[in-house]
């Protein structure tokens, strides 16, 4: 292909955006994705074995599909967990789409610790609210946790599960609200309605749930924006004058290619990004592209999760509906009488299907070999629900991606690997979230705790923080619309951008980061001081 | 194809370790895990995973002295052997178990006849889908009441 005017690298929440909103300047838009199109009739929930399927798990290293890196996490207390191919992450995320507190972008000035964010929830709240109408928000106005929202559709329903957990609050006088979620309560942007498979971590056959490869995407698309799937970028590629001319992938068949542009934009994730610019390493910057600084790859941050569940007398949703439906703020800011700064959301885990009931049942000693094993599996069959506290975690140094030595892709591109330790203000965070579990549960009448599980080894949903923002080009990788500080026609748009972490689901956050940024470049267009 | 990973004798010891797991049951109607439709569902596993049980059942059963040996059991002395072996499950208990019992429960509860008895709609849970009721929202009465307590 000629020349483009911007190569955007990465096909999933960010990327879609972006595109989608770059579109109306009629440049010459291209996207490179690793994997392809999803075909949704081949999501698990179309077949009665959708439980037994490794095909979409969220871990790249049991999944091993070709679009797949492999991920060294040995030396990590948590696995990354993603999903590549068109629609990224979104293809498999629960839809959760919670916005930032107005305090996350604020938490060194409010709490003495990490940084603050150069913007704040005011110049993100317009940029929320269309990212809220695109992806198809369902949700109720008027939570007391955040300032003013208006979700486009109604809140999925409580359910039994909500019910129950919902007293338990209220016993205990706690907030909790139902939560915002990408996902369709009634036919809306051309998608039908959630018919309650509860199977969103494994992908929505319905198309009830917003992943990107169903909303921004053929929107872009239709506006002239091109999508290049099964090329996988191997390295950004730098003129004399420090300036990006473009990227070095492998096509389809493996050939090694390169495809100039003016702009080249990243946005594969927090784990992705950082690897990228590792491996693309030049005399000028022998550390990895954009990488003055040296923070690339570091500050890495997930979102501990720790999960409590319990077991109740009454009949409950089990695995039917989406999995989250009503989350608690009631610990998220911070009070320091706890012992630690920040905090943490609850969210609902509705229940199981019925393999996974009797798997946990029988791990936990409840549902016994031989004779009893029925009487077992009917006192847990559809009684079962959880919560998941997840915890803001603060920027470390020592957490970080740097590349593997020996672990490569199939291009033979080096792999990512993970160094990451929870932190002491974390697990104190993750200590008192469990604690605050049983209590829930207790209160809304739970016949015992079935489970404490502290920390979530497998919960690497989120991934933010290895290519911060920042006004200060030494203590960050981006300026505050975008621009690496390095390379002025370089921009990350992905959760690496993350300054902290808050203490709720990215995914709505890092969409309207990607769209602020796509308007600053409008901006910068209009008046000619984009690359100045 | 696949039952041809495993001998007839190490099939029907399979099989009789299954229906030790999970008997029938008469409540409902319930299947043993050995029942044939089940039984085929686990042999669908693919060939490196049944290959994996067919040598941790050959380490199990080489410290009785062999599948012979085993076969020859009585029930009573058979299900001592895996009372025993339930003694020590999950952690200590003999990776033979771990890999089986996930696989049979993988088969067991996805079985029309066992998903009707729990009130569940077997099938793909795609395109029918399932009915959540709406609750209880005068519960949220409550929390509606409350003033902002964001920070700024
Ligand atoms: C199981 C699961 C559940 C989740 N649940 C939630 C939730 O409920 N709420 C929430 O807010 N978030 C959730 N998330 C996280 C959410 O998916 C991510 O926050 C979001 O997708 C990140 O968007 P992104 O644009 O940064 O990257 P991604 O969406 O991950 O997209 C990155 C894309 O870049 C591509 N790529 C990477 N490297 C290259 C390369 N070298 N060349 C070409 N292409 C490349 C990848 O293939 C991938 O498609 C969940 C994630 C998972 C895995």
């Amino acid at each position: 292909m000629d020349d483009v005017d911007v190569l955007i690298v990465g096909g999933g929440a960010s990327a879609a955006a972006f595109a989608w909103s770059l579109a109306d300047t009629r440049m010459k838009i291209v996207c490179m994705e690793q994997g392809d199109w999803i075909d949704h009739t081949q999501y698990p929930a179309t077949s009665s074995n959708w439980e037994m399927r490794n095909d979409f798990s969220s871990d790249p290293n049991i999944r091993r599909a070709p679009a797949d890196y492999p991920i060294n996490n040995e030396q990590s207390d948590i696995a990354v967990a993603n999903f590549n191919g068109v629609g990224g992450g979104t293809i498999l995320y629960a839809a959760h789409f919670p916005r930032l507190h107005p305090s996350d972008f604020k938490v060194k000035t409010l709490d003495g610790v990490a940084d603050d964010w150069p913007i704040d929830y005011e110049t993100l709240a317009p940029f929320y609210e269309v990212n809220d109408r695109m992806m198809g928000v369902a949700g109720l106005a008027g939570d007391p946790a955040y300032p003013p929202k208006q979700p486009p559709m109604p809140p999925l329903p409580l359910g039994r599960s909500g019910t129950a957990l919902a007293r338990g609050y209220n016993a205990l006088n706690w907030h909790w609200w139902p939560a915002d979620v990408a996902i369709n309560t009634e036919a809306y942007g051309g998608r039908d309605k959630c018919i309650n498979m509860g199977l969103c971590g494994i992908g929505c056959a319905q198309g009830a749930k917003a992943s990107v490869d169903i909303t921004y995407w053929p929107e872009a698309q239709r506006q002239g924006i091109h999508l290049l799937t099964n090329c996988r970028v191997r390295e950004i590629t730098l003129g004399r004058n420090g300036m990006a001319t473009g990227v070095t992938y492998f096509d389809k068949e493996g050939k090694e290619q390169h495809q100039s542009a003016q702009m080249v934009v990243l946005a594969c994730n927090g784990i992705g990004t950082p690897r990228l610019l590792l491996n693309s390493k030049s005399n000028l910057f022998p550390d990895g592209l954009a990488n003055s600084s040296g923070l690339v790859g570091k500050n890495l941050m997930f979102h501990p999760y720790t999960v409590v569940e319990a077991l109740f007398e009454e009949q409950l949703d089990g695995s039917r509906g989406p999995h989250k439906g009503i989350q608690s703020h009631e610990f998220y800011e911070t009070d320091e009488s706890r012992g630690f700064v920040r905090g943490f959301s609850f969210e609902m885990h509705r229940g199981h299907g019925p393999v996974t009931t009797a798997m946990l049942g029988m791990l936990g000693n409840r549902v016994p070999w031989g004779e009893g094993h029925h009487a077992g599996y009917r006192k847990l069959a559809d009684r079962m629900m959880a919560v998941a506290a997840v915890c803001e975690d603060l920027p470390e140094e020592t957490n970080r991606v740097t590349l593997d030595e020996s672990l490569t892709d199939s291009n033979g591109i080096p792999a990512a690997k993970i160094e990451y330790r929870i932190s002491e203000n974390s697990k104190k965070i993750l200590a008192f979230a469990a604690e605050r579990g049983r209590e829930l549960f207790e209160a809304a009448g739970a016949a015992e705790i079935t489970r404490v599980e502290n920390p979530l080894p497998y919960a690497g949903w989120h991934n933010l923080g290895t290519a911060r923002m920042g006004n200060d080009r030494q203590a960050s990788v981006v300026n505050e619309w975008g621009r690496t500080h390095d390379v002025k026609n370089l921009f990350i748009i992905d959760g690496s951008l993350f300054v902290t972490s808050g203490g709720v689901n990215p995914t709505s956050t890092i969409q309207a980061t990607a769209l602020y940024i796509a308007d600053a470049i409008k901006q910068r267009l209009g008046d000619a001081s984009l690359f100045d | 194809m696949k039952e041809k990973v495993f001998s007839a004798e190490e099939l029907s010891l399979l099989k009789r370790i299954a229906s030790a797991l999970i008997p029938a049951s008469e409540e409902g109607g319930l299947p043993a895990a050995d029942d044939e439709v089940i039984f085929q569902c686990v042999l669908e596993n693919p060939a490196e995973q049944l290959i994996q049980l067919q040598s941790l059942l050959f380490e199990l059963i080489k410290q009785e002295g062999g599948a012979a040996v085993v076969t020859a059991w009585d029930r009573t002395h058979f299900d001592n052997w895996i009372a025993d072996y339930e003694k020590q499950w999950p952690k200590q208990v003999h990776s033979f178990f771990k890999v089986y019992i996930a696989m049979l429960l993988r088969a067991y509860y996805q079985d029309a006849r066992v998903l009707i008895a729990y009130d569940r709609r077997p099938g793909p849970p795609f395109p029918e889908g399932y009915v959540v009721i709406e609750g209880d929202w005068s519960l949220l009465d409550a929390v509606k009441n409350r003033k902002p307590f964001y920070r700024r």
